[in-house]
Parts: C-alpha cells; sequence; structure tokens
C-alpha cells in the first residue's frame, strides 16, 4: 500500500525530494533483508505461543456448520475462529503439520493418517443425494448399477431404464470428503472412470447437472435444495430408498457418513470450546437448516426411529 | 547490445575530456575505466568517502540484479529439489505413463502434457490470426483514433485476471457448449475459446511493436511502386517483422501453456487423453492448482515435478525467443554492413534526439527501395483480382479488431450487468456471513489491497535498483545478458509454480505459514521482470545529452542517475509499477496455496486472508451464491481497470510534460 502511494505520489513532487525518497527506498532494503530473517527465525515460534484465534481448516460439506458455529462462537466468547474449505484431504494435512488446528472432514481417516495421532469428534451425519437432471425420467438405481455407472461400465441411460441418451458422469475432486464417502460406500473397491468431469465444488456439480440432460452427479443433502439456486435438479432413489434426512438417521438410505472434527492430540483451550460449541444445543437448528442430522438425534433415536420404522413399513 | 557499450565508452570518454584529463595517460593505461577512476581521485574531484559510495551503491545495485537471477535459480532448484522423489521413488518411466491416479499411487503425466498440448494448440489456432491480424490492422489500416480505442481494448483485456477469464467461460461459454454438443460443456474447446481471448493482447501488443518498427520508408516505397495495401502488408510489411511476430507468438504460447485458473474452471479436470473436444480434459496447471492443497507425500512431489516440466517448457520458450531474435540481428547487422556507419549510428538514435542528417535519410531510403525492390519480385503474381483481394483482406483485418473490441465490451458488459446491482456500501463494507457467504466482501477488499501493497513493496525497490544497474552501470557482456535472460525467464515461468515454489520456500520452509507476507514476496517475483523490464527502458530512453550535460557539471555518476536520469524516467516507471500492480491485484493461482483461503482481515503480515480473485473462485466452485460472485468479479475488474487507466494516464502525462519542455 504504502509504496503503490510513492509510486503514484513520485510524478507529483518536484526537485528536490526526490534523492531523499530514493535513500529511502535505499535504506529499506537491508530493512527489508532483515525483517525476512527475523521472521524466518521467529515465524515457528511464535505460532507455538498463546492465542486466541484457532483455525479450522477441511471440508467445504462442514463448511457451513463451522462457519456459522464460528461466527456464534465469536459473538458469544470473543475468540475468533478462521475456517476456510479445502476439502478434507487438505484439511487433515493442514492439521497433522500444524497449520491449522482443527480439521473439518466429510470422510473417515485413512490408515495413512490414521497413523498420526488424531483425535476425532462426530459433529454431524449427512446423506449423499444422486442427482439428475429434471428431465431425465429415470427413478432408481441400485447401489450397484450406481457403481458400473461411475466405474465407467454402464454409459447409457437406455441401461437404466431411460431414453438412449449418454450418461455424462460428473465426480468431485479427490480432496473432497464426499467423493471419498461415495468411494467407500458406493464403488467398494472398484475405480471411478477417470474420463468424469471433475468438479472441486458442490453447488458447481449442482449447477452442471441442472444444466445438461444427461449428466448424474453425487452432492450432500443439505445441498439439494438451496434458496440460491435459480435452476432444480431431481434426485434418485437409491435401492428405493429416498435421499431425506429421516431415511438417513434411521439408516434405511444406504449412502451416508459421518461429519468430523479432527484434532492433534485431544482439543485443548479454544479448540475444545469451539467443538463443544458445535456439540451444543445452541447448534443443533443451525445443522438442521444446513440440511445435516445432528448428533442429538442420535439420543432420542431410539423413540424416533420406532416411529418412523412404524410409519414407513 | 553492443550499442550501449559503445556509449557506455562515450560517456567515460566524454568525462574524461571534460575533467581534461592529461592526454598520456590513455596511453599508459590500457583500461580507461581504472584510469579514469585514478585520474578522478589524484585530480581531488571526488574525495574518498564520495567514491567507497559511488562503489558501494554499484555494488548494492548489482546485488539487485542477482536477486532477479538467484530467484530464477532458486525456483528451479526449490522445485527440482520437491520433486525428487519422482526420479527416485516414481521412476521417469512411470512419470512420463499415461495413468494419472494418486489414489492408486499412479503418476504419469503423459495424460496431462498431451491435455496442455491440446488446448495450448487450439488456442494458438485461434487466437493468433485474430491477434496478428488486430496488430495489423492497427497500425496498417486504421485511423489513429480508431487505432488508440482499439489499443486500449486490447491493453484493458491484457488486464483482466483469468480468474474472471474463467468465470466467463464457466456462466456464459460452458452453457452454450453445454447445449450444442449435448455434453457437459467441459473440455478444450471450452478452453480454446477463452485461452484464445487470453492471449490475443499479449500477441497483439508485441506485434504492433514489430510491425510498428518497420521502416515506414519500406512501405512509402511499396506503395509508390504501384502495390495495393494487402501486397504491401502481406509482401512487405509481415516478412520485415517477422521475427517479432513469431517471438509474440511464442510468448502467447508461453502464456497460454501456464494459465492456470482459467483453464481449470472449465476444462473438467479429467486426466484423461482427450477422446474429443468437448470431452473434459485436464492439463498440467489445472491439474496442480486442484491437488495442491491436500496432497502429500508422492503425489505432492510429483505435482512438483509438474512444476518443474512447466519451468523447463517456459525457459526453452524464452531461450528461442532470444535466439531467433539474436539470429535475427545478426543477420540485419550484416545486411546493413554496406551502409555508410554514420546512417547505422543515426538510425539507431532517431529515437533519441533530433538528428537524423539528409545523407541518412537518403541511403535509408535506398536500402528500403532495394529490400521492396527484391521482395515484390520474389512476389508471385496474385491470381485474383487485386482491388478485390486487397478489399477482402483489409474487410478481414478490421474484421479481427472489432471481434477484440467486442470481445472486451463483452466481458465487461457482462460482469458489469450481473455484479452492478449487487455492490452496495454493505457489500463493499461489512464480513461475509452465513452458510453461503451472504453479507459483503470487506476482508477480501483489505486483504488484496494488503498482500498488493506487501508486494510492491519487496518488488519496486529491487526492481528499479536492479533495472538502474542494467540501464546504466553494467558492462554490456555475458553477465548482463544473463541477467536478462534470468528476467526473461522470470517473466514466463507460470505463475502457479510460483505458487509451488512460494508454497515450498515461504510457507513451508521459512515457517511464514498461510500467511500476507509468503503471499506478497510469491508476488514479488512476478512483479520483480515486469517493473524491471518498464524501468530499464524508461532509463534507457532518456536522452543522451542530458546525462552528458550533468557528467560535464561535474556530477558524480550516482548523482546523475539520482537526480538527473530518474526523475527524467518517472513517469514511466511509476507507469510500469502501477500496470505490475494491477496484474498482482488479479492474481489467483500464486496467492491460492500461499495465503491461505479463510475469511480473515489481516493485521500483521503473519496473518491470512482470502484475496477478491481467490474468493471469487471459490464462490464460482460453490455455484451457490453467484450475485456475491458477481459482485466480487465487478470491484475486482474496477480496480484493476482503474490502476490500467491510471497508468495510462501517468504515462500521457509524463508525454505531454516532455513535449511542452
Amino acid at each position: 500500500m504504502r509504496s503503490s502511494k510513492a509510486g503514484k505520489g513520485k510524478p507529483r513532487r518536484k526537485g528536490h525530494p526526490r534523492p531523499r525518497r530514493l535513500c529511502w527506498l535505499l535504506a529499506l532494503v537491508p530493512l527489508l533483508l532483515s525483517l525476512t530473517l527475523v521472521g524466518c527465525g521467529g515465524g515457528s515460534e511464535q505460532s507455538g505461543g498463546q492465542k486466541t484465534t484457532i483455525t479450522v481448516a477441511g471440508s467445504t460439506t462442514v463448511l457451513p456448520i463451522a462457519e456459522i458455529a464460528a461466527e456464534k462462537f465469536q459473538a458469544k466468547t470473543g475468540n475468533q475462529v478462521l475456517v476456510s474449505g479445502l476439502g478434507s484431504s487438505a484439511g487433515i494435512e493442514a492439521v497433522i503439520s500444524g497449520t491449522a488446528d482443527i480439521a473439518s472432514s466429510s470422510r473417515d481417516l485413512t490408515p495413512e493418517e490414521a497413523s498420526h495421532e488424531l483425535v476425532s469428534t462426530v459433529i454431524a451425519h449427512d446423506g449423499i443425494a444422486i442427482i439428475v437432471n429434471d428431465s431425465n425420467p429415470v427413478q432408481n438405481v441400485t447401489l450397484d448399477q450406481l457403481r458400473d455407472i461411475y466405474a465407467g461400465k454402464i454409459t447409457n441411460w437406455d441401461e437404466l431404464g431411460g431414453p438412449n441418451m449418454a450418461i455424462q458422469l460428473v465426480n468431485r475432486d479427490e480432496a473432497s470428503g464426499t467423493r471419498e464417502a461415495f468411494r467407500s460406500i458406493v464403488m467398494r473397491g472398484e475405480d471411478f472412470d477417470r474420463s468424469a468431469a471433475v468438479l472441486p465444488g458442490t453447488g458447481q456439480v449442482r449447477d452442471v447437472v441442472s444444466r445438461s440432460a444427461g449428466a448424474i452427479g453425487y452432492i450432500s443433502i443439505g445441498f439439494v435444495q438451496s434458496d440460491y439456486a435459480t435452476t432444480t435438479v431431481k434426485t434418485l432413489t437409491v435401492d428405493g430408498a429416498e435421499a431425506t434426512k429421516d431415511n438417513v438417521s434411521s439408516g434405511a438410505y444406504p449412502i451416508s457418513r459421518d461429519l468430523y472434527f479432527f484434532t492433534n492430540g485431544d482439543p485443548q483451550g479454544v479448540a475444545h470450546d469451539y467443538i463443544m460449541y458445535v456439540l451444543s444445543d445452541d447448534m443443533t437448528q443451525t445443522i438442521e437448516d444446513a440440511g445435516y442430522i445432528p448428533i442429538s438425534w442420535d439420543l432420542t433415536a431410539s423413540s424416533g426411529e420406532a416411529a418412523q420404522g412404524g410409519d414407513g413399513q | 547490445m553492443s550499442d550501449a557499450e559503445e556509449r557506455e565508452q562515450e560517456e567515460r570518454d566524454e568525462l574524461l575530456d571534460g575533467l581534461q584529463v592529461p592526454p598520456h595517460i590513455g596511453d599508459i593505461e590500457p583500461n580507461k575505466d581504472e584510469a579514469l577512476k585514478r585520474s578522478t581521485r589524484q585530480m581531488k574531484l571526488m574525495d574518498h568517502a564520495t567514491y567507497v559510495r559511488e562503489g558501494l551503491l554499484k555494488d548494492l545495485f548489482l546485488l539487485c540484479a542477482l536477486i532477479a537471477v538467484a530467484a530464477v535459480a532458486l525456483i528451479f532448484v526449490f522445485t527440482l529439489a520437491k520433486s525428487l522423489p519422482v526420479f527416485t521413488d516414481i521412476g521417469l518411466g512411470e512419470f512420463f505413463g499415461s495413468t494419472w491416479a494418486p489414489s492408486e499411487g499412479r503418476y504419469g503425466i503423459m495424460a496431462l502434457l498431451a491435455g496442455s498440448a491440446l488446448v495450448t494448440v487450439g488456442a494458438l489456432v485461434i487466437g493468433v490470426p485474430l491477434a496478428v491480424g488486430c496488430a495489423v490492422y492497427l497500425t496498417q489500416i486504421a485511423s489513429r483514433r480508431v487505432t488508440r480505442v482499439v489499443s486500449t481494448a486490447v491493453d484493458l483485456l491484457a488486464g483482466i485476471p483469468s480468474v474472471i477469464y474463467g468465470f466467463f467461460g464457466l456462466v456464459v461459454l460452458r452453457p452454450v457448449i453445454a447445449r450444442a454438443s449435448g455434453g457437459l460443456g467441459f473440455g478444450a474447446l471450452t478452453a480454446w475459446l477463452v485461452l484464445a481471448i487470453m492471449i490475443v493482447p499479449t500477441i497483439t501488443t508485441l506485434s504492433m511493436d514489430a510491425l510498428n518498427s518497420v521502416d515506414p520508408g519500406v512501405r512509402e516505397a511499396s506503395y509508390s511502386m504501384g502495390a495495393t495495401r494487402w501486397q504491401t502488408i502481406y509482401k512487405v510489411v509481415l516478412p520485415a517483422a517477422k521475427v517479432g511476430i513469431v517471438n509474440a507468438i511464442v510468448l502467447g504460447m508461453g502464456r497460454a501453456i501456464g494459465e492456470t485458473m482459467a483453464v481449470l474452471m472449465i476444462v473438467g479436470n479429467a486426466p484423461v487423453f482427450p477422446r474429443s473436444i468437448t470431452s473434459p480434459v485436464a492439463t498440467l496447471t489445472s491439474q496442480i492448482a486442484l491437488d495442491m492443497g491436500y496432497s502429500s507425500g508422492l503425489h505432492r512431489a510429483a505435482l512438483f515435478g509438474m512444476g518443474v516440466v512447466l519451468y523447463v517448457i517456459s525457459a526453452c520458450l524464452v531461450g528461442i525467443v532470444r535466439i531467433i531474435t539474436g539470429r535475427s540481428e545478426r543477420r540485419e547487422r550484416e545486411a546493413s554492413r554496406p551502409a555508410t556507419p554514420v546512417a547505422q549510428k543515426d538510425a539507431r538514435s532517431v529515437a533519441e534526439g533530433p538528428s537524423a542528417t539528409d545523407a541518412s535519410a537518403v541511403s535509408a531510403q535506398q536500402s528500403s527501395a532495394q529490400f521492396i525492390r527484391s521482395r515484390l519480385d520474389r512476389a508471385h503474381r496474385p491470381r485474383v483480382s487485386r482491388n478485390a483481394t486487397d478489399g477482402i483482406m483489409t474487410a478481414v483485418f478490421s474484421a479481427a479488431g472489432f471481434v477484440t473490441t467486442a470481445i472486451l465490451l463483452l466481458i465487461i458488459g457482462f460482469v458489469v450487468v450481473n455484479g452492478a446491482p449487487q455492490i452496495t456500501p454493505a457489500f463493499i463494507f461489512t464480513w461475509p456471513q452465513g452458510v453461503n457467504s451472504e453479507g459483503g466482501i470487506f476482508p477480501t477488499i483489505v486483504s488484496t489491497l494488503y498482500v498488493t501493497g506487501l508486494a510492491t513493496l519487496f518488488a519496486t525497490p529491487v526492481a528499479v535498483l536492479a533495472a538502474v544497474y542494467l540501464a546504466e552501470y553494467a558492462h554490456q557482456g555475458r553477465l548482463v545478458d544473463f541477467i536478462r535472460y534470468a528476467t526473461d525467464t522470470l517473466a514466463s515461468v507460470p505463475s502457479i509454480v510460483m505458487g509451488l515454489f512460494g508454497y515450498a520456500v515461504f510457507v513451508e520452509a521459512c515457517g511464514f505459514g498461510l500467511s500476507m507476507l509468503s503471499a506478497a514476496l510469491a508476488l514479488a517475483l512476478l512483479m520483480l521482470p515486469l517493473i524491471m523490464r518498464t524501468t530499464e527502458d524508461a532509463i534507457r530512453s532518456v536522452p543522451r545529452f542530458i546525462r552528458w550535460g550533468a557528467y560535464g557539471l561535474g556530477a558524480t555518476k550516482w548523482q546523475v542517475v539520482s537526480r538527473v536520469v530518474l526523475p527524467a524516467a518517472l513517469p514511466r516507471i511509476a507507469t510500469g509499477i502501477v500496470l505490475a500492480i494491477g496484474r498482482a491485484i488479479g492474481e489467483t493461482a500464486i496467492v491460492l496455496y500461499t495465503m491461505g483461503q479463510a475469511v480473515n482481515l489481516p493485521v500483521t503480515p503473519l496473518d491470512s486472508g482470502r484475496s477478491m480473485p481467490v474468493h471469487l473462485y471459490l464462490l464460482a466452485n460453490d455455484g451457490i451464491n453467484m450475485g456475491a460472485a458477481y459482485g466480487t468479479a465487478l470491484l475486482l475488474m474496477i480496480m484493476i481497470l482503474a490502476f490500467n487507466l491510471f497508468a495510462r494516464y501517468i504515462s500521457k502525462r509524463g508525454a505531454r510534460q516532455k513535449g511542452g519542455k
């Protein structure tokens, strides 16, 4: 900023001040160099010290929960929480390397990641909806069909009872926890067809599917209905079960997963307070609004499930 | 470059004469430079302190110049070092294999290379005719007023950040192509269109320089021999500017290969060999940007390996340009040898002082007439009627100019129409809130200005002083050549590679973490060559006689530089700095993984934050709150266009002042 001003200011001055300005610039060089050196030495120490700012990095799926919790938490306690959505893997990587305090994740740890001393906290449940274009007449897929579609073995909608139309696969990027959960639940050891389009965001998947007749994609149930979107998508039933929160909670819908917070060792201080706040009753409504299933439902699950089971069958 | 050396010598001689050094000193001491120093000290014109200071300053400038070299070397060494597992654990055979599937432990980049090649070649096929046509139209056909308007449009197109191009491609072009092809709309075709628009400004500007530097006499002579405009352009002007245009195309190619954000947003990122031009593909740059955030171990090493590949490609392209230019310069020198030395000398100094003599003008005319005659003799006779061809081709070139302007208006219009309703004081001055980043974007604006300011603070002193060294102090030779090559390479290193380097060095090795400082240092590397180049040009364009005057009054070198040369060059230097700032504001790939992506109001340089381009990219990915995305895009574009127009204003005012005096 300062220098850009100097750049603009220069032509306006006349005569003598210029050489002095240059001397200033000259003096800046060693100053900056020394700053850099000091910074190099001091940077790592500083991050270990006390602070009231914590960083949450990771899943874009968990982003809404983490961000709203951060705002409310900050309003309540004054401690600042920085939230960024880089993808689950990136968040876990960041916690392992120490650049973030909490990793938000929409999948469990891989064996490689589990070798570090990470502590997990389940903060909510989520279902993954299979979405297609509104114009697509197909209603249902089985888990096996879904696997074959994403493995590139089923390539036309007519194999699923639909029109003769090529299936346009839309996949998520590898940093995505949704992809990871989808891979472990649906693919079961089969590899994704690598010629699928890879999109780095839930909303983009939704938007692309809503505009392409032959497209299929998968997104978190919470994003299927959106107040912002101008277009709509259709969800497919999987093995006959509709992608609803109740079905996820009851276990009737097969593609569901937990959302996690990971910390390096037991959460402490502000990080601990923040996690407890996310689990508290204050956040239950927010988590429901975001389209996920709060942990507190589990406590009432026995009665709730019985009631739903009675209704459903 | 040898003329600069000559000039140095002349200056020294001039200084020697001015100081009235005893005539025998030159004979005794073959090294005049040494002699000058010794004699000046003997004559007590320069006290010891001044002498030492002058020496120290020179060393400081050299140091600054070497920073560019060091940066180029460091980028290469660090990226290579980080990619060592590619050689040891992955193996070159696998690395250049065809399967890219990091989750399965397969790291073959051939499909990505193929994607990069497909995307680049297509962009060149569309972009080069458009750009060269536009350049020809602007330099040969258009009236001055049209030229001014269209070349402003081209400059502004160059200033629009790549993330906005990507956004435009994603939101406007992709659905159109999806409807036309029945696919998803991601793929090479979309990337071609967007990249073609993006390389047009680079190629047009450089081609215009080349075409403008063709001796106007050549053109006049061609007309006077009865050639039509098209014949003149096709047979005379274009061949004469061939080298410059080829250079422009090679540099445009470098831009296309290195482009990251726009490509990332529209190619579909499927790491497979392209099946059709409308099926998703991936490129080296897009894959790095996509995977960088979460990769680890061998996967990360492979990404750095891809960075090395990109680096080598761009260094080779710069090398090719230098070789072509060098060869053509040599040929020109040989060709013009018969001309009288006077003519040669004056031809050079036309730009520097109004001193063309009649003799030189006559000889220049003669040589260009010869040139024309030989060109026209060799040319085939046109089969079509001359006038029809002429008319058609003029129309084609004009169309190229209008298409470019229309594209600029389309993009600006798209952003303004969608973004304007979003821009309210609340949008600018409040924080993002809630699930979908409702509310404003205040912290991202602050972060953007913060990081750009910091980067400017780092880059400007070093770049200006380095340019002073190159233009005023350096003896032309290997070292200076090498510094120039390094600067050119630095300017052409793909920004994602700088991002990789910034991450490896500033974020990890230095321990700055994801912070303003890390991002600013990486951005400074982007700005360094831009500012250096413009500053050096600016200093060189300061007339020599002003310097002689100052030396004649007994000024030391540093006095001449600081009180005479730099003030005279200041408007152009400021223009260069402002343009570089505009470039840095819109840069996405570099800050994406060096600055962090959390929304934060940065206070200290070690704070992280999210810049506006990154915010725009993430909003586009989320694809939910598109209103905020349009608003951010509009604000970003307003800021950058304001900087660009401001730069034009400075340079124009500087020119006017000079004219006034």
